[in-house]
């Protein structure tokens, strides 16, 4: 299983504390992973802000003694935001948790087949998931889909992030199967 | 028959190495094109698994987790256990194991636990005699009381799958959690007692004692803050968690006063990791689960259940064995994803208390993060100790034993686990 057995010994790092060199990816790999570092950036943000809804929402509730409605349904979307934003994010850490007792002892061409295996599954699945969410969104926009709770948000709006989410992963992933097939790295 | 081949299959394309969420969703997208001919009901399937207000306890807790340990806040819990168990025979075993237990209801996570309380466990521990083994086996075992005791991921993310009580399930965990702690406490003050070679700390004194809870004191106070709430049925779990990081926030930066903006930012993206890592999995555990209804597969199931005419307890037994040999080789969250979908309409059939059987599973879940070939904890004792795994393996084999009793113990007696919920007048 991959973990970060030193994460909470970098205290104070940097956001960038465990990206892995990245000299031999293409253009359009380190693009993406701008774009990743980006959408991660804005997902802690709403970290931060789900923290501030649910803290305003306890102090409104019982303090107060004046409770607001609609704080369950904003939390729900902000979850899917804050997922489908950060999903790149831990494909460019490689932190997705994998099970790797038998892809940590391959090594050469072999290991280099199974990152492309399994990079490529990784774009097959977040491209399916692009695509249906696709057809999501654009049925919501067109019938005019309305949440259901107090808040009555079109709902493209927070399915939208499954899209970006998605298509962020699936160019990742894609970008990372044509780096391993394309150029030229030194073999583990 | 069909359930064997897909978890077959399954289990194959995960050991290539490919994301959990990646094998997940591509087993689920075959045969939802297979039997559908359409993808479209996919994104629904996941966006409507995300979009639950409940979950947001999880980045909430991690959250608290990852302030509580940034700013140090936790790091004299193991000398506070130590000061007041340490004198005993076996008293530094206990100690870890105390130490593991709060820091458990703290932070939520085993790995955390294990990782923070390894870190200066181990070397006091062999410094008084005992042997690189039995401190590994200790705190790998200590640290997988993270899931039992409350606040739990995987509790939470069982409750969501289940749609169960999140709180009925903390407060459930709540007897197993302290009988599995003094199971471990027990088997130290017997190596205390059967083995010379042992040393205790000498006495520090009331006033001594005294000085190490202060030190602590912000640390022992947070379950009570967190968890007293919903056991009271005053707050949500996700009120709870937030409350839990307004509480670690003001404790790292106005008591201990380390923790500032740019904590505040790592923080924030820490999460973000943890729990797209997690929720990821969440959503290629969603489209498998509804793949495998499309096909009937937890029908079918039923049916061969009651084919072979099988009673609930021998069903139980049956499930608990095989996700005793998933858990040599998956991740836990991945497990309870995966099988609960499969199994939830067979333990409703068999009018099985949904809250007793998600204590099971995390038990079960503590075996599977210290069974080799892959057990989170072994990796994490291997990392921090620079360790053969073969030495930590043979520490943890008494806990093995430990907590199969303890599975045993909840098993035969349900009260064990919903004693507690029944008196908070949960219903369950």
């Amino acid at each position: 299983m991959k973990f970060d057995e030193n994460k909470y010994e970098h205290q104070g790092g940097g956001v960038f504390e465990t990206t892995p060199p990245d000299g031999s990816r293409s253009w359009f790999t380190k693009g993406v992973n701008f774009l990743a570092i980006t959408a991660s950036i804005t997902s802690a943000l709403l970290v931060v802000l789900t923290l501030g809804v649910t803290a305003f929402s306890v102090f409104r509730r019982y303090v107060l003694g004046n409770p607001l409605t609609w704080t369950d349904e904003l939390s729900g979307f902000l979850v899917v935001a804050i997922v489908m934003l950060g999903a790149a994010e831990v494909l460019r850490r490689g932190e997705h948790v994998s099970v790797d007792i038998l892809s940590e002892r391959a090594t050469g061409r072999k290991r280099k087949l199974l990152d492309f295996w399994s990079n490529l599954s990784v774009a097959i699945v977040s491209g399916v998931l692009f695509a249906s969410g696709w057809n999501a969104v654009m049925f919501s926009r067109r019938i005019g889909v309305y949440s259901d709770g107090y808040l009555e948000a079109p709902l493209w709006i927070p399915q939208a992030f499954l899209l970006v989410g998605a298509g962020l992963l699936c160019l990742l992933a894609t970008a990372r199967c044509l780096d391993l097939v394309l150029l030229r790295r030194p073999e583990k | 028959m069909t359930t064997l081949l897909i978890l077959a299959i399954l289990i194959a394309l995960l050991l290539t190495g490919m994301p959990i969420f990646a094998g997940l969703g591509l087993t689920a997208i075959v045969i939802t094109v297979a039997s559908e001919g359409s993808i479209s009901s996919i994104a629904d399937t996941v966006f409507a698994k995300l979009d639950n207000a409940l979950l947001t306890a999880i980045p909430m807790f991690a959250f608290m987790a990852h302030v509580m340990i940034r700013s140090k806040v936790v790091d004299d819990l193991y000398d506070a256990a130590n000061a007041l168990v340490g004198h005993f025979k076996g008293g530094l075993g206990v100690a870890t194991v105390l130490a593991c237990t709060v820091f458990a209801a703290i932070s939520g996570s085993s790995v955390a636990t294990a990782l923070t309380i390894g870190s200066s466990a181990i070397p006091q521990m062999q410094r008084f005699g005992y042997r690189p083994s039995d401190t590994y086996g200790v705190i790998a075992a200590g640290g997988t009381l993270g899931i039992l005791i409350p606040p739990s991921g995987p509790l939470i993310l069982y409750a969501v799958v289940s749609e169960t009580s999140i709180g009925a399930l903390f407060i459930a965990g709540l007897i197993p959690g302290i009988m599995m702690a003094m199971l471990f406490a027990s088997y130290s003050i017997a190596q205390g007692y059967f083995r010379s070679e042992l040393r205790q700390t000498v006495w520090i004194g009331l006033a001594g004692c005294g000085h190490a809870m202060r030190k602590s004191i912000w640390s022992l106070l947070m379950p009570p803050v967190v968890l007293g709430g919903i056991y009271m049925g005053i707050f949500t779990a996700s009120e709870a968690a937030g409350i839990g990081c307004i509480y670690a926030l003001f404790v790292g930066s106005v008591i201990y006063r380390n923790f500032g903006i740019k904590d505040l930012a790592q923080t924030a993206y820490d999460t973000v990791c943890t729990t797209a890592m997690l929720f990821m999995i969440l959503g290629g555990a969603a489209m498998f689960g509804h793949a495998v209804t499309i096909i009937r597969l937890p029908i079918e199931l039923m049916e061969t259940v009651t084919a072979l005419g099988l009673g609930p307890m021998q069903f139980i037994l049956v499930v608990m064995f095989v996700i005793f040999i998933l858990g040599m080789f998956l991740e836990t969250i991945a497990i309870i994803l995966i099988t609960t979908p499969i199994v939830l309409p067979a333990l409703m059939q068999f009018d099985v208390n949904l809250i007793w059987y998600g204590i099971l599973l995390m038990i079960n879940l503590e075996l599977a993060l210290i069974t080799p070939p892959v057990g989170m904890n072994l990796f994490v004792i291997k990392g921090i100790a620079n360790a053969p795994l073969a030495e930590v393996i043979r520490g943890v084999l008494p806990y093995v034993v430990l907590m199969l009793i303890g599975l045993a113990l909840v098993l035969l007696f349900e009260p064990l686990a919903l004693w507690l919920p029944q008196l908070a007048g949960f219903g369950v």
